[in-house]
This record gives C-alpha cells, sequence and structure tokens, in this order.
C-alpha cells in the first residue's frame, strides 16, 4: 500500500471545508428567511395575484328595434360543444389527454357530421395558457347536428354543450346596410392571448364588436358593461373557485326610426337592381327606409363569417357590402334642376316667366351642350322646362346666373356636406365651386360651361341618394331642411328610456315660399303631365323630378365604351301635405322616368296599402338556412363593367368621380370566430 | 467456525460502529421527496402518480446500493474505480451520439420506461478515480504532471457534459476537482494562480453580461433587428446569460417569459413564510405557475418552501447539516488520506448541490440545472448520491486498516 499515513493528513484543509459548509448554509438560512420572513408579505400578495383569474363575462348585447317596435337585431342562443380539458381524466399526461381529445372529438364529428376547427396544437395551446376555460371545438350547432348530439348524451365526462347568445337578424338581409354586422375586434384587443389586470395570461373570451352600420356606431351603447368573475384555480391548478362574480349590465336597445314595412317593400320593389332607395318623413327628418341593393345576409357573420362567404361578399363586382345610400355618390343629373331651378328664381334673373328656345342643343363658344330631346323642346319656361326635364332651358338658366348662385343653393340643401347620419363611411359628395377648383389646380377657374353644367346635374357634382333625398323633403315641407334622424331613442332593455335624440332642424331653404310653391307645383306637373307620368297613382297625387345622369362603362370583355344611364327619380307624397319624400337611384337605366318611375308608383302604391292596415312584412322561417348563393344578393346578376367617369352629354371633359368611395368598403378581414377555434 | 464468530463480531462492530444519525437524516429526506414529489405531480382525483413510484423505486435500489457501498472497503472500491470511470466515459459518448433530447438537451439514455443520465454518474466516478489518483500522491503534489494528469482527468469528462449540454453538472465536477486537490495538499501558489484565473473569468463573464444588457437595450429599442442573437465571446448562449440576469439584474428580463420561473419559484417560496401553506396546498406549484416541468426537479424546494415555510426549510437544512457534518467528521477522522479525500469529496459534492440549488431557488444564484440531492426527481442521481453516502460509511466502518 502506498497510500500516505493519517499522520501526514492536513487537517487545517479539512476545518476550511467545514467552514465553507457552515458559511454556505448560514447563507441560505438568510436567504431563506429574507424570503420568507421579511419579504414573505410581498410574495404573497404576488401569489394572490397569479393564483386568480380575472373572466370577463360579457354583457348581453341590447337589441335593434324599428320605430314600431319591430325587433329588427336580436340575440337567440347559439349551442356550442365545448371541451373541457381538466375533466377528461387525463392527469397532467398530455399525450393520454391528446389520445383522449382526439377519439372524442373524431366520434363528435362521425355523429354530428361538422367540420372540425381544432387539432393537437390548437388543444395544447389551450391546455397550457387557457386551462380552465372551456375549448369550443363546434359552434352553433345545426338542427341536425343539436339532434345528433343529444341522442347520444351523455357524452364522455369533458365534452359539454354550452349555450352562448349570440346575434340574430330575424329579417335577413332587411336592411342589412342599416343594421351592419359584428366581427372579432382588431388590434390589441384581438391578440391571441388576452392579459388580466396585471399584464398576465388572463381568460376572457373576445366579445365581437360592431363594424358595420348601427351595429357599430351605436356599439358602445349596444355593448353594455361586462360582468367580471374572478376566479382561484385550487392547489390542483385546474378546477376553478369562484372569489367573487360582478354581473355584467345587459346592452341597450337602440330604436331606429326605420319603419321595417316600408323597407320591406322598397327592398323587395328593388330586388335584382344595383341602386339605392331613401325615404324620409319630410316633416321631421326620419329615415323610414334606407335600402342599399343588391344586399347580403349579416346572418352570414353569425357566430363567425366564414373565410369562402366573406371572400364572396368581398369580391363580388356588385359590391353588396357597399351602402350606395350613404357610401356611394352618383351625379345627380336632372333631378339637380329643382335647385337650379330655385336658384335662379331667387336671383331674380329667372322668372316663372322667362322663356328659352331650346333647338337641341346650346352653344358656348364652340362647345355644343345637347338637350336629351334631339329634336328639341321649343319655346319653354320654367314650369314646362321641369316637367320635360329640358336641358338647354337649364344651360341658359346657369350661363345667365353662374356659378355662385347654384353653389348657395346646393349648399343650402346640404350638398357637398355629410348628413351626419349615424352609418359608418359616409359620403358627403361634391359640390364643385370655383375654391375647389383652385384647390385641385391653382390655375383652374370657373368657367361659364362649368354652371351651364352644374345646372343638369352634371360635371363634377355628386351626390349620395340619401343627400337628394334630403332635397326632396326640403321641397315636400315647403322649405325646411332636416338632418336625417336614424335613431330615435335608446332603451334600456325594459324599454326605459335613456336618450332621446329629437328631431334636427339644419336650416331653412334661402328661398320665398312662392318660388319653393311654383316648384312643388312643377314637380307635380311632372307626374301628372311630364317625364315622370309612370310613377302615377290613381288617387295620390306624387310630385317627382326625374333625372338620367350619363355615364361611361369599359366593358370588360371587349373593351368597347359603353354609354350607361343612371336612373333617378326625387319625390314626395301624398300632395299637398307629404308624409313621404324618396330619393331613388338605380346604376344602370334607361331614363329616370322609364324605369324609376314605376318603383316609385309601386312603393307609394303599397306604402299607402300599409297605411289602410295592410300587413307586409312576415317573418321569414329560416333564415340562416338559406343556401349562400341567395343569402349573399336578392339575386344573380352580371357583372357591373368599370366606371370610367359621368361624363356629361357634351364634349367637356369631367373628371372620374362617379366611384364609389373606397373608405366605404370594409378596410380589412373582419371576423375569424369569435373566442378562436383557431 | 472461527470465520463464522469473525463474521458475527464484525457485524456487531458494524451495528455498533454504524453512524445512524446519517442513515436517520437520509430516510427523513427520502420522506421529504417522496410526499413533496407527490404534492408536484399529483392531479384532483388521481391516484398516486408514477413520479412517486419511481422515485420509490428508486430509493430502494439506492438503499441496496447505500449498504452495499457502506460494507464493501472503499480502498478496494477506488482501486477498481477506473473500471466506473471508463463505463462512463463510454456512456457519455454514447449519449451524445444516440442520448434521447429532452428539453433541448441530450442527457439521458433510456430503457424502457426508465431513464438514466450518464451525466450523474460522471459526478462519482470522477470523485472516485481522483481519489484513487491523489489519494496516492497526497503532500507529494509538487510537480506540475500530477496536477495536469488530474486534472485532465475531470476536465474531459465535464467537456463532455457541457456539450449535452448541461452546465450545472459540468460546473460541478471542476469545484470537485478543485477541492479534491485543496484536501490532497496542493500548494498555495496553485490556488494563488487559480484564484486568479477565477478573477479573471468572473470579471470576463460579468463584462459579457454588461455587454449583453446593453444589446438587449439595443434590441428592444429596434437599433438592431428584434431577431438578432447576442453574439458572445466567450460562446455563452443566451438563456445562460439571461439566468445571470435573473440574479444581478432581474428587471431586465421579460417576467412573463425568460424569468417566469424564477419569478414562479421565489412566488412559491415567499408566500409559504414562517409556517407554509400546508402539505398539498401550495397554489403557485400546484397551480401550475411554476411548470410542472421543473417543480418536481430542479425546483422542488420551492414546492418544498411553499408548503412546510421556514420551519421546513429549517428543518431540511438541518438534515442536510446532519449530513455535512457526519460527512466532514468522517473525512477528518478517516484511516488514511484516500478516506479523507473520499469522505470530504462526497461531503463537498453534497454541499454543492445543495447550496447551488436551494441558491437558485432562492433567487442568489443563475438558474443551473441543479438536482437537491435525495429530494430532487430523478433516478440516476438518487443512486450516485446513496452510493456516495454509503462510501462514507465505508471510510468510517473501515478507518481502521487490518
Amino acid at each position: 500500500m502506498s497510500f500516505s499515513s493519517s499522520g501526514e493528513r492536513t487537517p487545517w484543509r479539512i476545518f476550511l471545508l467545514f467552514l465553507l459548509i457552515v458559511t454556505g448554509l448560514a447563507v441560505l438560512l438568510i436567504g431563506m428567511a429574507f424570503r420568507q420572513l421579511v419579504q414573505g408579505e410581498d410574495w404573497t400578495s404576488q401569489m394572490a395575484q397569479s393564483s386568480t383569474r380575472v373572466m370577463r363575462l360579457p354583457a348581453p348585447r341590447g337589441r335593434i328595434l324599428d320605430r314600431n317596435g319591430v325587433v329588427l337585431v336580436d340575440n337567440r342562443p347559439s349551442y356550442n360543444v365545448a371541451l373541457l380539458l381538466d375533466e377528461f381524466g387525463a392527469g397532467r399526461n398530455r399525450e393520454r389527454l391528446l389520445r383522449r381529445v382526439r377519439a372524442s372529438v373524431e366520434v363528435l364529428h362521425k355523429r354530428m357530421k361538422m367540420p372540425v376547427n381544432v387539432n393537437d396544437r390548437v388543444v395544447r395551446i389551450h391546455y397550457d395558457r387557457r386551462g380552465p376555460l372551456p375549448l369550443t371545438v363546434w359552434n352553433d350547432l345545426s338542427p341536425a347536428a343539436f339532434a345528433a348530439f343529444l341522442e347520444r348524451s351523455p357524452w364522455t365526462p369533458g365534452v359539454d354543450l354550452q349555450i352562448e347568445p349570440v346575434r340574430v337578424y330575424p329579417y335577413g338581409p332587411l336592411a342589412c346596410h342599416v343594421l351592419g354586422y359584428l366581427g372579432k375586434p382588431e388590434g390589441r384587443a384581438a391578440a391571441e392571448e388576452d392579459y388580466d389586470t396585471i399584464g398576465r395570461r388572463a381568460f376572457s373570451q373576445p366579445v365581437a364588436i360592431g363594424k358595420a352600420g348601427i351595429e357599430e356606431t351605436m356599439d358602445k351603447v349596444l355593448q353594455g358593461t361586462p360582468g367580471q368573475r374572478v376566479v382561484r384555480l385550487d392547489a390542483a391548478g385546474f378546477t376553478e373557485a369562484e372569489v367573487s362574480r360582478v354581473e355584467p349590465t345587459p346592452g341597450n336597445d337602440v330604436v331606429l326610426s326605420l319603419d321595417a314595412e316600408i323597407q320591406a317593400i322598397v327592398e323587395e320593389s328593388f330586388v335584382g337592381y344595383r341602386g339605392a332607395c331613401v325615404i324620409l318623413d319630410p316633416r321631421n327628418g326620419d329615415v323610414l327606409a334606407l335600402a342599399s341593393m343588391p344586399s347580403y345576409n349579416p346572418n352570414l357573420f353569425v357566430p363567425a363569417i366564414r373565410r369562402a362567404d366573406w371572400n364572396a361578399l368581398a369580391s363580388d363586382p356588385q359590391r353588396p357590402m357597399l351602402n350606395r345610400a350613404t357610401q356611394a355618390y352618383y351625379s345627380p343629373g336632372s333631378t339637380f334642376k329643382v335647385i337650379g331651378a330655385l336658384a335662379g328664381l331667387e336671383t331674380g334673373l329667372i322668372t316663372e316667366k322667362t322663356v328659352f328656345q331650346c333647338p337641341g342643343s346650346f352653344s358656348l363658344g364652340n362647345i355644343t351642350f345637347a338637350c336629351w330631346e334631339k329634336g328639341g323642346h321649343g319655346d319653354m319656361n320654367l314650369r314646362e322646362a321641369l316637367t320635360m326635364s329640358c336641358n338647354v332651358f337649364f344651360y341658359n338658366l346657369g350661363f345667365r346666373i353662374g356659378g355662385p348662385p347654384l353653389w348657395a343653393m346646393s349648399h343650402a340643401f346640404g350638398l357637398g356636406e355629410k348628413t351626419g347620419v349615424p352609418l359608418d363611411g359616409e359620403s358627403g359628395g361634391l359640390l364643385p365651386t370655383e375654391e375647389l377648383k383652385r384647390a385641385r389646380n391653382p390655375r383652374d377657374r370657373w368657367t361659364p360651361g362649368d354652371s351651364v353644367n352644374m345646372s343638369i346635374g352634371q360635371g363634377l357634382l355628386n351626390v349620395t341618394p340619401l343627400q337628394m333625398a334630403v332635397v326632396a323633403a326640403a321641397f315636400g315641407n315647403q322649405g325646411t331642411v332636416f338632418r336625417p334622424r336614424l335613431v330615435l331613442r335608446v332603451e334600456t332593455p325594459n324599454g326605459n328610456e335613456v336618450v332621446k335624440f329629437p328631431s334636427e332642424f339644419r336650416n331653412r331653404l334661402p328661398a320665398s315660399p312662392e318660388h319653393i310653391q311654383f316648384i312643388r307645383e312643377a314637380m307635380l306637373n311632372v307626374v301628372a303631365d311630364g317625364t315622370g307620368k309612370r310613377a302615377a297613382l290613381p288617387k295620390i297625387k306624387i310630385a317627382a323630378k326625374t333625372g338620367s345622369a350619363q355615364f361611361h362603362v369599359r366593358d370588360r370583355l371587349t373593351g368597347e365604351t359603353l354609354q350607361k344611364t343612371r336612373a333617378w327619380m326625387i319625390s314626395f307624397a301624398p300632395w299637398p301635405e307629404p308624409r313621404y319624400a324618396m330619393a331613388l337611384v338605380a346604376e344602370e337605366g334607361i331614363s329616370g322616368g322609364t324605369t324609376i318611375g314605376p318603383f316609385t308608383q309601386e312603393i307609394y302604391k303599397k306604402i299607402f296599402e300599409i297605411e289602410q292596415g295592410r300587413r307586409m312584412l312576415v317573418r321569414p322561417p329560416s333564415v340562416a338556412a338559406m343556401p349562400v348563393s341567395d343569402r349573399l344578393t336578392g339575386k344573380e346578376g352580371e357583372a357591373s363593367g368599370e366606371i370610367l367617369s359621368d361624363t356629361p352629354p357634351s364634349a367637356l371633359p369631367a373628371a372620374p368621380v362617379d366611384e364609389a368611395s373606397d373608405e366605404a368598403a370594409p378596410a380589412s378581414f373582419p371576423a375569424e370566430p369569435v373566442g378562436g377555434r383557431r | 467456525m472461527i470465520r463464522r464468530r469473525k463474521t458475527r463480531e464484525f457485524f456487531h462492530e458494524l451495528l455498533a460502529d454504524f453512524r445512524w444519525g446519517q442513515l436517520i437524516a437520509v430516510l427523513c429526506l427520502m420522506t421529504f421527496s417522496l410526499l413533496f414529489i407527490y404534492s408536484a405531480t399529483v392531479r384532483s382525483g388521481e391516484g398516486v402518480p408514477d413520479e412517486v413510484k419511481k422515485q420509490g423505486l428508486w430509493f430502494a435500489l439506492g438503499l441496496v446500493g447505500y449498504f452495499f457501498a457502506s460494507l464493501l472497503d472503499y480502498r478496494w472500491v477506488c482501486r477498481k474505480a477506473w473500471l466506473l470511470y471508463a463505463g462512463t466515459f463510454a456512456l457519455l459518448i454514447w449519449v451524445l451520439l444516440k442520448g434521447k433530447k429532452i428539453y433541448g438537451a441530450r442527457r439521458w439514455i433510456t430503457f424502457e420506461s426508465f431513464a438514466i443520465q450518464p451525466s450523474e454518474f460522471a459526478k462519482l466516478s470522477v470523485l472516485l478515480i481522483l481519489c484513487w489518483y491523489l489519494g496516492r500522491r497526497a503532500g507529494k503534489l509538487r510537480d506540475w504532471r500530477s496536477l495536469a494528469v488530474a486534472s485532465l482527468l475531470a476536465i474531459v469528462p465535464a467537456v463532455l457534459i457541457h456539450r449535452q449540454p448541461d452546465l450545472g453538472t459540468a460546473i460541478s465536477i471542476p469545484a470537485l476537482l478543485f477541492l479534491l486537490l485543496f484536501l490532497a495538499g496542493a500548494s498555495a501558489r496553485f490556488f494563488g494562480i487559480l484564484a486568479l484565473v477565477a478573477l479573471l473569468a468572473s470579471g470576463l463573464v460579468g463584462w459579457e453580461t454588461w455587454r449583453y444588457t446593453q444589446f438587449r437595450h439595443e434590441r428592444s429599442a429596434r437599433v438592431v433587428s428584434a431577431e438578432a442573437r447576442y453574439p458572445s465571446i466567450l460562446h455563452l448562449k443566451e438563456y445562460q446569460l439571461n439566468r445571470i440576469l435573473g440574479v444581478v439584474a432581474p428587471d431586465e428580463l421579460d417576467q412573463l417569459n425568460e424569468g417566469w420561473n424564477i419569478r414562479q419559484s421565489l412566488i412559491a417560496i415567499g408566500s409559504g413564510r414562517f409556517s407554509g401553506k400546508g402539505w398539498g396546498k401550495g397554489d403557485v406549484t400546484r397551480g401550475g405557475y411554476l411548470p410542472r416541468t421543473v417543480s418536481l426537479n430542479d425546483f422542488i424546494f420551492a414546492v418544498f418552501a411553499e408548503e412546510s415555510g421556514f420551519v421546513g426549510g429549517v428543518a431540511l437544512l438541518a438534515l442536510y447539516s446532519v449530513l455535512l457534518f457526519s460527512g466532514a467528521r468522517v473525512a477528518i477522522r478517516a484511516g488514511d488520506t484516500l478516506g479523507m479525500l473520499l469522505a470530504g469529496g462526497v461531503t463537498f459534492l453534497f454541499f454543492f448541490h445543495i447550496f447551488v440549488n436551494i441558491g437558485m431557488a432562492l433567487g442568489l444564484l443563475p438558474v443551473v440545472g441543479v438536482p437537491l440531492p435525495l429530494m430532487s426527481y430523478g433516478g440516476s442521481f438518487v443512486l450516485v448520491c446513496l452510493t456516495a453516502l454509503g462510501l462514507i460509511q465505508s471510510v468510517w466502518l473501515h478507518r481502521n486498516p487490518y
């Protein structure tokens, strides 16, 4: 043995080890005392924060009603199948859990025949991050799937049927552009992970918010106040115990000025066309109907729109999502003549007796402006010119009075400005003035040609159908311009009024009552024996003005430029104390009188029928079950061409303005399903 | 007949001489271990978790090893150490090539449902071979050649382990080497140089950490791209630097991500306060805030301290003190240098693990994966610990050379 003997040992070195151990243990002891005794309270409060979770309890969203109490937007129960991962009995064995989940999902899928939206990854993420929350696998079961589910229940532990309130639009596409739809919030609120009050992962399911229409503009009112449920995760870390609970306050109801029956009449009549119709009550500016065609079914967005449906809607060349009544703008064409005429009368340069001769065209320098009647109308006074919609008379009028009176009168009617209706993306149209032309190009001037062009509602002038309805209403009520009122009041779910929106007076027309009355009578003549004959009803007197604004379209297939016509009619009835003022536009028509006259006639006829007590509104039996193609738009239509411009019928070039404003289109893809199913 | 009587006498002597305190402490620790691994792994409505059963099985196996090692003469064991060393060496190479990758590291060799961790066995093998080598040269450690050989014997397996990567184990081996060199009487000059090197190294790491902090600021301010990785001069990974930051500047870390484990560990320990929350009532650990992947091994102390509080922590330290002081005493009273080195080495190994593990859980030291002896879940380390304690017992029982 060559090991050293004990005598050669150096015990002081072991004592150093001894010292090291004593010091080390002392450090640990002091560390423990510091963490547990000195800092104990802090860490305990930190723990309280981290072992409790705040879960938001979504408030039931308020309803949207029409003026007569017809529920246009309601909530219905959605039956969801969810998995409670901690009840699968898989312990903390993730693989076992995944196997069991997979098996359950497979069986359920076979029974219910609904597509599966979860995979292992989703389950794993859910397990790790949102453990105590149910993982929804199937949203909004169809009746068949619901039946199939119940047939075999109870299922294995962990499979749960849950009821969640979702939106329902009982009348399908009716007033869809006014009502809007819901979608998943974007930005921070939409982030895949949720955070609680201390910025930690939390369990709160995102709440759908309004993305368009009243659902968007009145979102705060409709949403209510979410409740809070504070949950402590018990020692097992998974099952939960409730610490405190604040019940949500349901959202308030919004009562619209719309009359669902009138809205239904309008939409039925207009099926198959692209265009818009707005009916106002001229006595107070109430919006009784606001329709844009084609329409879509907002039920597609419940509980969340499928990508394919969204793509179909967004890429549809007919643009069903566009609210043509407020977001699109069009040349008003001859409907503008009523404003031009009033402006002329007010200057005194034109009187009721002024006569211009119409040879079929009007020359200004080397430019020729045509009348729609190629042969000419002969000698015309103002009343005749309005009745027959003679362009040459108004070319002369515009030339004589010039731009400023036209601008001022248009401004008084509210053209070129948003009406302020509470709908998203409203367009203000475009009121061309010298100032505006100069703003576009400093060297540009307002020329007599511009006045001539504007007097018949062509050129840069663009208006929304809603604005023209305001014009019709102002003539209807003899000179008062109201701001359109769409929301009457906000009520609690019990029907107690919270806020009332009064009718909003904008201004009086700066015109004498005689002149207004003169034009009202001329509008009566339009229907009696003028361009609007087709709108006439036997017993009720309707006053109207037609308009046919030409614009050019390049055909996508042949590349040819085609001339098409925006067909307009603004009207009010019954004479002499109108209760309705209407603006109607079809994007493609023959002329205002030919195309829109019959619509106006039919709509008024039906409106007066329901005034007599005939009910029109029938609740569709199963809106949601309609096939998709029918749900998208009322009717299949040919693809529209690319719009170049609303070029006036003269050689004067005009800027291509008749484009629906882009901001009107929804800016981005709205909705992945609420609460995930990622 | 004589032999039989001799054997009987030997056993009588042995039972009288046996260090029962050590065994009692070991049994207490084992009980704690099973209780708190249960606490860390059990889920409502389920029976005893697999981990507890497996740990129990390892303990049983380890106790067999413990008694066996107690009876063997440690001199004989050390003479045969090269066999164990060679075997471990082969396993270390094997695990690098074919090992099972778990949480990004190749540390395990799996048989059916059991996995062994060669790096844990390496601790024991290196200890034994160094004792054998240094035991013969104690007091004569003036020549640099012996120092170099001893260092090589330790450093090569440490490098292999570092490659897995397993920083905690890789650090424990050089630490053990220096301790044994010290006990074996290496010159003061050697340790002077060593201290200088250590100072330099810690200075380098400190500088690197400071530069890394600057880099993080630039990255969060988008001066450099968000995907940019820190170009470490010492070839340290970002997660390793993060662990240093976790001690020196915890606020620099993203609490939801990088600093999560240590923060939850501190919440668990701190909220245990004086008397703890009671067994099975640790909200932080059982609520899964302290991830279940670490709560039963590297962070078992957090589970323990949350549920048993400061009182429990003191008791745990007391139990460890029994082991450590008894080990140190055996080293002092050992029959020869080899015995002294062996008992001192094992004691130091225990101390190192206890100090680093608990220090880490308390946020005093960077997070490195070092298990807590006889508490953490893991079969290989249990076997190593119990065998090593058995060897201390052997040094004691065989202190009088025949």
